[in-house]
């Protein structure tokens, strides 16, 4: 069983205030060739297919070029929500889909069945569990005691019957503890939303989504494939991709990444102004992020950036100032000065040489009698 | 301060009784509150503000109006928070002033304000003294709610305030957040100090200017001339004083001045010595002299006095000679003191002759009185006789006319009668006319019901044969067989006669009969009635002539109703006129009857009596008369007894007699005295004469023979002018020893104050120097910046770079603020105002042209580097909680993100922020939530929702 494993297209995103909708369209017309080429069983979208619960009318008519190229070659499509998705948007439709091998996600309602392939080895169980809260899962159960996204994620899995003698795939969307951010992930506001491996370890393969950084987390089958684009300047210099997963027999399992290069690069440019307008040996229309090292601003310096590199997205200065705000933390008890400092210095500065000795003693006479 | 539960009942859009329970959202993070417009949102962050501090959150609503338009009048208005602070909890219930139903009667009356503060020790703060749970609240939060509203609760639409403000408002607020108003202390205490010394110094000037002044000198001395240069100099205001040359040139004064005392002083003593010795010779002569001149005069005394006593004795003896004459006159005087006592008959004589004259004036009186009375009541008799004449008769008028007046009235009552009978009378033969028209209709119509009938009669009659052949045709078609005819009984119908159109059946007939009978029957009816009906007329007609033959002279008839009136009116008219002359008449005749009995009576006796008085008092008269003749005779004889007139008359010639007495003896007396005075001045005289001699031989001894020679006029001029001269010295003395203890005093005090004054100088530069430092008074061209901006400006840069921190993060790195260092407007207090740079272009501007969204975040990171400052402080600030009341609404999808994970990262350090919002992303990514509906009903209710 071949199957590829993507997820977090994220399409309509914008990022910096830029729209990230040409090269989504671009990169997705990558992956149909990569799929064309490689010719796999299914193809896995692990969540966050859109940006936005709404998605803008181009996102969604992005995506259902997509699925339609997809499906054209001839591959089952599984496909689930992810936090950024709405669940029952995304479910749209899902029972007729299901008839041209797209299966979707429905809303999660306590049962999962399991869609099953088969290949020369056996029946391979894919089971599709979309982004759950715990609120959700504490509707349905009421009587399992469920306090975080642990226990909500351990109840579903317990409920799914998952039989281990079978070849077993899950599609799952969340945040698993020890998983490295990238920097672009929407993290949930105001509790603890990670997961432990081991809730998921009876799966062959666990297709996750959720991080852009592609990685596997506590052991090589429990992976992400990351997002196929870069989304933060975090991961500049990373390379995105989308995976191969092969599953023979029960515990054979392999994968191979395949890169995608996408339209336009995301890149950090460091360097004095005067060098930076002067570049000539890269790509002009990649996304930048430029850091100057002058000591002082330039004047003007975003348009005649821009006049350069008109995709650049972020401008900041490195120089003594800069690192001395930087430098400055937040719960550093500044020691609170003396009224007789306060009152030498201003006198410094105002006048240019120090109090003579008669008024320092009358300024500690008077200070004593005013701050006791 | 971190919210734990809160209760709000009526308050705002709560109709009812609402609750949160904040502790279920933890105690950090983030959470929404969310909901429909209008739902109550702000009103949540409302009620927190005022459970703590009595105001709301924003300053647009006031306190009046929180009570709930929709509660029930029944539900108390009030919120119930409990909240932690610095670990320990503390619950407080306050309600505003509003007007509620009164519980016991009718009508309205006003809840006032309250507010009950418990501690976590259990001990309550509670109503009547509101001030003191208001001041409790701020010491346990540490912040008032001005300083609250800056840095942990941000109303809506109130965030850009403190980025706007002038630097002059921010002072204010840096001042209640950081507590330097003790800076703003000290330099109010050296601007006092300051004005201080220089006022001492200004003073010694002028004080120094008296002993200056007084500093005086002979003008004929050397350093005349100096000194009144240096005097010239004091009168120009600019220059200072030149104290020390003053001194210096006094100390010489005054040693040249001493030098003079002494020279004088003996000159003085030398011319003093001289004169003593002149005097004393002086003296003596003129006491030589004087003795002299009293002798002589003794001597003309004693000459004189002797003569006197010569002529004195003759006098005495004189005098001697009168005294016989004294006693002669003593022994009249005796005499005539016996005479008087026979005056005093006199007098009661003529008392009683007064006596009686009044009577007899009294009794004329009365007797002319008694006649006057007589003669009136005789004339009121006479009257009263006249009028009883006249009425005698009043009694047999009035009998006449009452007879008229019956006589009247019996006619008037007739004649209405009469109008009524013609009344009745015309009314019947109304009556009758239309009766009988009824008849005539009732005839006609009966006449026609018969014509009818015949005529019907005879059609019936004649169409029976119509019928008869009729029927008989119809009887044969219908059995088919021959009928007889009836009449002739032929079965053969050659002819049949025909039924005419106008046939009348035999019931019409009948009913026709029935008609006419009817008609008939009304017709006699009528008849009958109307012959009644005129056969009244009648009657009355012949009641109306029997009673109008009563009246024969108006031939009435029973259609002259009007003239009957008019009679009867007349005949009113009479009876009136006759019923008052009747009345009078009756007056009359009771008048008389009065008369008769009682009027005539009364005055003749009144009469009677008045003449009787009017003799008595005649005879009263002749007596007194009588009396008054015998008393002047008595009176006549008594004078003629006396020599004098009267008593007084008697009495001036005695005293006549005793002054003289008097005079006499007088004269004798002091004719001896003045002889004995005379005999005792003389031998006094002589004795001193004697004296004066002796005395004189002694005092031409003591004369100084020395000076025998000089002439005593030469001695006197000598002596003057050793005196004038004594006194002039005298005068040069004085003056100089005067000017020599001003000037030493004034040289004293010039000496003594000139020292204060160079301390007060030296004190007066540096305190200035050090105040104008610290008020922000340094010159121009030096910012104007006082010490207590100075430090805050220190605190303020302080809380900049801290927003900083967060505002590069928000803003993308593009916005960075800084202290405005210019200072747009020199005059102004500056310091405190704020500047952004923008990266993107290296431009510094003002805070003002940010947009809506980029001036919420540049706020937003401003109220978090203020309240990051305020804590930092020396903890007496602790904020566990921020409410952030709207403004997401400006800001793009990409600033949103940045803006809650700021929040976000500063949630996650033990603070609880709450965001007012309805932004709809933010409801998909914060997992706790207030949501708050709009009741249909009317009011509000909160549902915590959490997706954890």
């Amino acid at each position: 069983m071949r199957f590829i494993h993507m997820s977090d297209l994220h399409i309509g995103k914008i990022v910096n205030r830029l729209s990230m909708e040409e090269d989504q369209e671009y990169i997705l017309g990558k992956i149909i060739e990569k799929t064309e080429q490689l010719k796999p069983d299914a193809v896995v979208i692990a969540g966050d297919v859109y940006d936005k619960a709404s998605p803008s009318s181009k996102a969604v008519s992005m995506f259902d070029d997509f699925l339609f190229a997809l499906s054209k070659l001839g591959t089952k499509i599984f496909i689930i929500s992810g936090n950024h998705d709405s669940a029952e948007r995304t479910a749209y439709a899902s029972r007729l889909l299901s008839r041209s091998n797209v299966f979707v996600s429905p809303v999660y309602n306590g049962k999962i069945e399991p869609i099953t392939l088969s290949d020369e080895y056996g029946e391979v169980n894919f089971y599709l569990l979309p982004f759950i809260k715990p609120a959700i899962v504490r509707n349905l159960f009421k009587n399992e005691d469920i306090a975080d996204y642990n226990d909500t994620v351990k109840t579903a899995v317990a409920h799914m019957n998952v039989d281990t003698s079978k070849r077993n795939v899950l599609v799952m969307h969340q945040f698993l503890t020890d998983a490295k951010l990238s920097g672009s992930e929407e993290r949930s506001i105001g509790g603890s939303e990670n997961i432990d491996a081991s809730i998921v370890e009876m799966f062959d393969y666990v297709a996750l989504g959720h991080i852009h950084r592609a990685q596997s987390v506590s052991s090589k089958n429990i992976r992400y494939s990351g997002a196929p684009l870069k989304y933060s300047f975090d991961e500049v210099g990373t390379q995105k991709s989308i995976c191969l997963v092969e599953l023979k027999n029960k515990s054979e399992f392999s994968y191979e990444k395949i890169e995608l290069e996408p339209l336009r690069d995301m890149r950090v440019i460091r360097g004095s102004f005067e060098e930076i307008i002067n570049k000539t040996d890269d790509k002009k229309d990649d996304y930048i992020k430029i850091i100057l090292t002058d000591e002082s601003d330039i004047p003007d310096a975003a348009k005649k950036i821009r006049a350069v590199y008109p995709n650049f997205m972020l401008l900041s200065y490195d120089n003594k100032r800069t690192r001395k705000i930087s430098s400055v933390k937040k719960d550093e008890r500044i020691t609170k000065m003396e009224p007789i400092e306060v009152i030498d210095n201003i006198f410094e500065e105002q006048n240019g040489k120090k109090q003579s000795e008669k008024q320092r003693k009358l300024s500690q006479e008077l200070i004593k009698e005013i701050w006791g | 301060m971190r919210p734990v539960y809160i209760e709000i009942s009526a308050f705002g859009p709560y109709a009812g009784k609402v609750c949160v329970e904040f502790d279920r959202m933890g105690e950090e993070g983030l959470f929404l509150v969310a909901g429909d417009t209008g739902a109550g949102k702000t009103t949540v962050f409302d009620a927190i503000s005022f459970a703590l501090f009595g105001l709301p959150s924003g300053n647009d609503r006031q306190p009046k109006m929180l009570r709930s338009m929709y509660a029930e009048p029944s539900v108390p208005t009030y919120v119930y928070l409990e909240f932690v602070c610095r670990g320990k909890l503390y619950k407080v219930k306050r309600n505003p002033a509003y007007d509620r139903p009164k519980l016991r009667g009718e009508g309205v009356t006003t809840e006032s304000a309250a507010v009950e503060l418990i501690l976590p020790d259990g001990s309550i703060i509670a109503n009547s003294n509101m001030d003191e749970a208001n001041k409790k609240i701020t010491e346990i939060i540490g912040v008032d709610r001005e300083q609250f509203s800056k840095i942990a609760m941000i109303a809506q639409g109130e965030f850009r305030d403190f980025l706007l403000k002038d630097s002059k408002d921010k002072i204010e607020i840096m001042r209640k957040l950081f507590r330097t108003e003790n800076y703003e202390i000290f330099q109010n205490k050296l601007k006092d100090l300051r004005s201080e010394t220089a006022r001492n110094c200004e003073d010694l000037k002028k004080t120094i200017l008296i002993p200056l002044k007084n500093i005086g000198c002979d003008e004929k001395n050397e350093y005349y001339a100096e000194l009144l240069n240096l005097k010239n100099i004091l009168d120009d205001k600019d220059k200072t004083p030149p104290a020390e040359k003053f001194a210096d040139l006094a100390e010489k004064i005054i040693s040249e001045d001493a030098k003079k005392l002494e020279e004088l002083s003996k000159s003085e003593t030398d011319a003093k010595n001289k004169m003593d010795k002149a005097e004393k010779e002086l003296e003596a002569r003129k006491n030589l002299a004087d003795a002299e001149t009293k002798l002589n005069e003794a001597e003309k005394q004693l000459t004189d006095l002797n003569k006197k006593q010569a002529e004195l004795k003759e006098k005495k003896e004189a005098a001697e000679k009168q005294k016989p004459k004294e006693t002669e006159l003593t022994g009249t005087i005796a005499t005539e003191r016996e005479k008087l006592k026979n005056y005093d008959e006199l007098d009661d004589v003529d008392e009683n002759i007064k006596k009686t004259d009044k009577k007899i004036k009294e009794c004329e009186d009365n007797k002319k009185k008694a006649e006057k009375s007589v003669e009136d009541a005789n004339e009121q008799l006479k009257a009263v006789k006249e009028e009883f004449d006249r009425i005698k008769n009043a009694g047999e008028e009035a009998a006449k006319l009452k007879n008229k007046v019956i006589e009247i009235k019996n006619s008037i009552e007739d004649l209405s009668n009469l109008k009524k009978y013609a009344k009745s009378t015309q009314d019947a033969e109304k009556i009758a006319n239309v009766e009988t028209d009824n008849y005539l209709c009732a005839k006609t119509d009966a006449d026609k019901a018969r014509e009818k009938y015949n005529i019907a009669y005879r059609n019936f009659l004649d169409a029976q044969a119509g019928i008869l052949a009729t029927q008989l045709l119809k009887a044969e078609a219908e059995t088919g067989e021959k009928q007889r005819c009836p009449v002739c009984g032929s079965l053969e119908h050659p002819h049949p006669a025909e039924l005419s159109q106008s046939a009348v059946t035999g019931e019409e007939l009948d009913e026709l009969e029935e008609k006419k009978k009817s008609a008939e029957k009304n017709e006699s009816e009528k008849s009958k009635y109307s012959g009644e009906k005129k056969a009244e007329f009648t009657k009355e007609k012949e009641k109306f002539e029997e009673l109008a033959s009563k009246f024969p002279d108006f031939a009435f008839t029973y259609n002259d109703s009007n003239l009957i009136s008019e009679e009867i009116e007349n005949k009113n008219s009479e009876k009136s006129e006759l019923e008052k002359q009747l009345k009078t008449c009756e007056n009359n005749k009771k008048r008389a009857k009065e008369i008769d009995e009682e009027e005539r009576q009364k005055l003749e006796e009144k009469i009677k009596t008045e003449t009787d008085n009017k003799n008595e008092f005649e005879n009263h008269l002749s007596g007194l008369k009588s009396h008054l003749g015998g008393l002047i005779n008595q009176k006549t004889r008594v004078l003629s007894k006396l020599d004098y007139d009267s008593k007084e008359k008697a009495k001036e010639h005695i005293n006549a007699l005793e002054s003289e007495l008097k005079k006499l003896s007088d004269a004798i007396e002091d004719a001896v005295k003045a002889y004995e005075t005379n005999k005792n001045a003389v031998s006094e005289a002589s004795g001193r004469v004697e004296e004066l001699r002796k005395s004189k031989t002694e005092l031409a001894g003591k004369c100084d023979e020395t000076l025998a020679k000089t002439a005593t006029n030469i001695l006197e001029s000598e002596k003057q002018a050793t005196e004038e001269l004594l006194s002039e010295i005298d005068e040069k003395k004085d003056k100089i020893k005067n000017r020599n203890t001003l000037n030493i005093n004034a040289v004293n005090e010039i000496r003594d104050i000139s020292v204060q004054l160079a301390k007060d100088e030296e004190e007066y530069v540096y305190i200035k120097e050090l105040c104008d430092t610290v008020n922000g008074n340094i010159g121009s061209g030096k910012d104007k910046i006082k010490l207590e901006t100075y430090v805050q400006m220190i605190y303020f840069e302080r809380v900049l770079e801290r927003a900083n921190q967060r505002f590069i993060e928000m803003s993308g790195g593009q916005y960075e603020f800084v202290r405005r260092e210019v200072l747009t407007d020199a005059r102004k207090q500056g310091g405190l105002d704020i500047n952004i740079i923008d990266h993107y272009n290296g431009t510094e501007r003002d805070v003002k042209t940010l947009s809506g969204g980029e001036s919420f975040l540049a706020s937003l990171s401003l109220a978090l580097g203020l309240s990051d400052e305020v804590q930092s402080e020396a903890g007496g600030v602790c904020i566990e909680s921020m409410f952030i009341d709207e403004g997401f609404g400006t800001l793009d999808e990409t600033s949103l993100g940045k803006a809650v994970e700021v929040l976000d990262s500063l949630a996650s350090n033990n603070t609880l922020i709450g965001i007012i919002s309805h932004v709809a992303e933010l409801k998909n990514r914060i997992e706790r939530r207030l949501i708050i509906k709009k009741e249909k009903s009317g009011g509000s209710s909160i549902e915590l929702e959490s997706d954890l």
